[in-house]
């Protein structure tokens, strides 16, 4: 496996704040599901995430036009998750055309889905991680603008609310 | 004759599972690892499907790190048995 990578991710501060969540709860994956219809349907979009990134896996926590093996998993092994790429970076991180970036060219995930074009904003803790991304995928090439990081920012941020009122004490 | 590792993607281990726990519990790592081994009724040797998933059950009911830990490496477990049965599909 990817231990690099894994070891990047799986700070043990960082996993200790994502614990801290109850990531479990029904009714916040509810609230979150509605946050990626939204936000897929301002950017005309068809799948939306809010996402946790873990050690060695990505964890949907909300999502929107998800379908087949991804559905079933509700996640991506790390090294395929553009998510991964987005909290390693701690700022919004966008693709293009996935099949002609060097960066993402030979992903699986992109390649297996047909989706080529990503942004993503980190989901930013209370104690400075991040922590995951609110992302919008596409089957198309895609030029993002600044309004789409602005839509999807203010999506983030309405997501680290909604996770704040899920804390465990 | 079928890829164990579709699209380049291995399937997870005991020793992976070791090394997970060992990542986010730092220096607690050994201990909790320790107790996650006799929860689990296992010797730490014998890596088989078996074991990881006695293992994966034993850290799901542990402590909220070890728990995440767990489901990291489940969603990769998932992700390799779909995987699999899609190439065997298309081949």
């Amino acid at each position: 496996m990817k231990t690099d990578l894994f070891d990047r991710l799986g700070v043990p501060e960082r996993i200790r704040e994502i614990a801290g969540y109850d990531l479990f709860d029904p009714d916040l994956r509810t609230s979150l599901d509605a946050l990626a219809q939204r936000s897929a349907g301002l950017l005309e979009a068809p799948v939306s995430l809010v996402s946790v990134v873990l050690d060695t896996s990505q964890f949907i926590i909300g999502s929107h036009g998800v379908a087949g093996w991804v559905a079933e998993t509700q996640g991506v092994p790390a090294e395929w998750a553009v998510c991964t790429h987005t909290v390693l970076a701690g700022e919004p991180y966008a693709v293009i055309d996935g099949p002609t970036d060097p960066r993402h060219a030979d992903n699986p995930f992109l390649q297996m889905t047909g989706l080529r074009s990503y942004l993503g904003v980190p989901l930013t803790g209370s104690g400075g991680h991040s922590l995951g991304a609110h992302c919008v995928i596409d089957a198309r090439p895609r030029i993002f603008s600044d309004v789409d990081r602005a839509v999807l920012a203010d999506g983030a941020e309405k997501a680290m609310k909604l996770l704040d009122a899920y804390r465990l004490r | 004759m079928y890829s164990e590792t579709p699209y380049g993607l291995p399937r997870p281990t005991l020793d992976d599972a070791r090394a997970a726990v060992h990542r986010v519990h730092a220096e607690d790592g050994p201990r909790v690892w320790s107790h996650l081994v006799r929860t689990a009724g296992l010797d730490g040797s014998a890596d088989t499907s078996e074991g990881l998933e006695r293992m994966l059950a034993a850290m799901h009911d542990a402590d909220p790190i070890s728990r995440l830990c767990a489901l990291a490496l489940r969603i990769r477990v998932t992700s390799h048995t779909q995987l699999t049965l899609l190439t065997r599909e298309l081949s």
